[in-house]
């Protein structure tokens, strides 16, 4: 019986070290914490406090989001986590803590989809709010907003005006304006991760998001060019869409 | 879209506890225990799943009768006399998705007063589709679940549960004693019920014993007020494949649901079929706010200066006049004011794009097609249906 036991000891410890050795009935809560903050402090929303890389003063006044397909990466193994999809909005706190049972083991990559992956983003699937809120309307191509991230800033007239930052479909038109086709401006983000998932226990991770690099992480971003707001811009869209690839960091504690 | 069919929820209320409820009661009695009451089944179309019912007042098809009859009397004001009495439906009219109108014979441009003839302090709000408001009532979200204020000591209401300030419960209470509504007393009107001579077995029906109290008179009414959904207008016929749209109605959609007219933001769109997101946003009518009833005098906080419920485009035909002070009294005076009326300040929404140039800018055949597009959110179907009709049209106490 000992000789027995002795073995099966050895397998177990030595399973704790990755993912493949893990016996699946093994299971670790894993918590991501949402955070959103502007020049390397939380955001302070409401105020015009900031200044992006335009010299626009600006403030921050909401987010609201989905993240989809949420993924940890084991040397190549992975591990899709969690529902499918989730929304993310800086008014509602319970939305900024994203909680899910992964198998325990190490893990070392995240990735996930910013806003819905194409086969989620179907119109009406949503019937509650508040992700239902974030409909995207049928004429500019349906579905849902990847992103609604509202701002004020000080125009070049020195009056505040208003800019919303709004990620959705696209849609390209023929010169006669009919739809030819669809540009949907989520985006894949990986980021590198160190976590080790123990059976039994919680790990959190804190995903950041870098709210100033919407404004100039690739494309330097001035609010008086589009005036106020994206949504129907196709250009538009595809520069935030390839700054926005840059915006989130895990937060290392 | 065309083709998309609305999908019919048949929704099944939460059953009551009957034995509980009838527990509890007969002690009063001396009579046996009624029939629990049945259960209220509401198809509901597609809409939220998250239904506002307070878990002590399950809607029944007995409470909903009782509820649609207290509606309807004249003497839930606590007096008899044909001048002085008044029901929920002197104001609440169905013709009018339960406002008064903007053509009441008494009531003169919308603006209702109380017995007294002290007006109300606010344009009024119409009355369905409240069972999905999880937000808080009224024109700034007060009346809310999370609301802990008991009672009314200025008119001698005491700070028991009966008398909380939490839901649509509340507004019977509220209304019975407010000067410029009924500005009566609580226990004047149980007399008044209780002597009506025909609610006795309507209560013990619903509530299982004869027992007339306000607390009973209240969850009865909110019952009634709870099953006033409206969900068949023209476009909901529309999304369901059974109405047309014309192609003036077609762009007014168009307009509605895009950057142009930029109004889905705010006031749903197909996908959000309540046509409101319950919000409460300044939507830059004014410049200074000192409004002592807006979002802010809630919440205490800044952004909420002069923001007050979004409310719902759904029979906004029947609604004149708009806005929380009823400033416009048309619809097209309204949509004037979202094309070239918006003004400037810290506190407009962020959402209002249009306030960066003043409004929306749009053509006068745009306008028209937005206004013909926000006609096909009225529902002829509520606004005529019997069930929610005054049960006693030949009663002198119900005629008001
Ligand atoms: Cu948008």
């Amino acid at each position: 019986m000992q000789r027995r036991l002795i073995p099966c000891l050895l397998i177990c410890l030595l399973s704790c070290c990755d993912l493949r050795g893990q016996n699946p009935q093994q299971t670790a809560r894993w918590t991501i914490r949402l955070l959103h903050c502007v020049d390397n402090v939380p955001a302070v929303y409401d105020t015009l406090a900031y200044s992006n890389a335009s010299g626009n003063r600006y403030a921050v006044c909401r987010i609201q989001y989905f993240i989809s397909r949420i993924t940890l990466h084991a040397r190549g193994t992975e591990v899709p986590a969690g529902e499918p999809q989730h929304y993310a909005d800086s008014g509602l706190s319970p939305t900024l803590l994203w909680q899910t049972d992964v198998p325990a083991g190490r893990y070392d990559s995240l990735s996930f989809t910013f806003g819905l992956s194409p086969e989620l983003n179907q119109s009406y699937i949503f019937r509650n709010p508040p992700e239902n809120l974030m409909f995207w309307p049928e004429a500019l191509g349906g579905g849902y907003h990847c992103m609604k991230l509202d701002l004020k800033y000080i125009n070049r007239n020195g009056q505040i005006a208003h800019f919303n930052c709004h990620l959705g479909n696209g849609q390209e038109k023929n010169p006669d304006g009919q739809v030819t086709g669809r540009v949907g401006n989520h985006f894949r983000v990986t980021l590198p991760l160190q976590l080790t998932a123990e059976a039994g226990k919680t790990a959190e991770t804190r995903l950041v998001m870098r709210i100033e690099k919407w404004f100039d992480a690739v494309h330097r971003i001035d609010f008086n060019r589009f005036e106020r707001g994206i949504m129907d811009n196709l250009d538009a869209m595809r520069l935030f869409r390839e700054n926005g690839r840059q915006v989130f960091d895990i937060l290392t504690l | 879209m065309k083709g998309l069919s609305l999908r019919w929820i048949r929704g099944v209320v939460a059953g009551m506890s009957a034995a509980t409820m009838a527990a509890a009661v007969c002690a009063y009695d001396h009579a046996p225990a009624p029939p629990p009451p049945e259960p209220y089944r509401i198809n509901i179309p597609f809409f939220p799943d998250g239904l506002n019912i307070p878990a002590d007042n399950p809607m029944t098809v007995e409470g909903i009768a009782l509820g649609r009859h207290l509606f309807y009397d004249g003497r839930l004001s606590g007096r008899t006399h044909p001048d002085s009495l008044m029901s929920c439906a002197t104001c609440h009219r169905q013709e009018h998705a339960f406002e008064c109108g903007f053509h009441h014979p008494v009531y003169k441009n919308g603006r209702p007063h109380g017995l007294t003839g002290q007006p109300a302090p606010h344009a009024m709000l119409p009355l369905f589709n409240l069972l999905w408001n999880n937000e808080g009532y009224m024109w700034n979200g007060r009346i809310h679940e999370s609301n802990q204020q008991l009672g009314a000591p200025q008119y001698n209401v005491p700070a028991e549960p009966p008398y909380h300030h939490r839901n649509i419960e509340s507004f019977v209470w509220m209304a019975i004693v407010a000067p410029h509504e009924m500005d009566g007393r609580i226990d004047r009107t149980v007399c008044a019920i209780r002597n009506a001579g025909l609610y006795q077995p309507m209560f013990r029906k619903a509530f299982g014993s004869d027992t007339v109290n306000i607390d009973r008179i209240s969850k009865a009414i909110a019952q009634f007020v709870r099953s006033l959904v409206s969900f068949d207008s023209k476009f909901d016929r529309f999304m369901a494949g059974r109405a047309t749209l014309t192609a003036s109605e077609l762009n007014g959609l168009q307009l509605f649901t895009t950057e142009t007219g930029d109004c889905f933001h705010c006031h749903g769109s197909p996908a959000v079929p309540l046509w409101t997101t319950n919000a409460f946003m300044n939507n830059a009518k004014d410049i200074d706010f000192n409004e002592a009833g807006d979002r802010y005098s809630v919440t205490g906080n800044p952004r909420d200066k002069g923001a007050y419920r979004v409310p719902s485009l759904r029979n906004i035909a029947y609604t004149a006049p708009y806005m929380h002070d009823g400033r416009f009294a048309t619809l097209k005076e309204t949509l004037q004011f979202y094309n070239s009326g918006l003004q400037r300040s810290p506190y407009v929404h962020p959402l209002m794009i249009n306030m960066n140039h003043g409004g929306a800018h749009l053509s006068n055949q745009e306008l028209a097609d937005l206004e013909a597009f926000l006609l096909t959110l009225s529902d002829t179907t509520f606004v005529t249906s019997p069930s929610f009709a005054n049960p006693r049209p030949d009663d002198a106490f119900f005629t008001r």
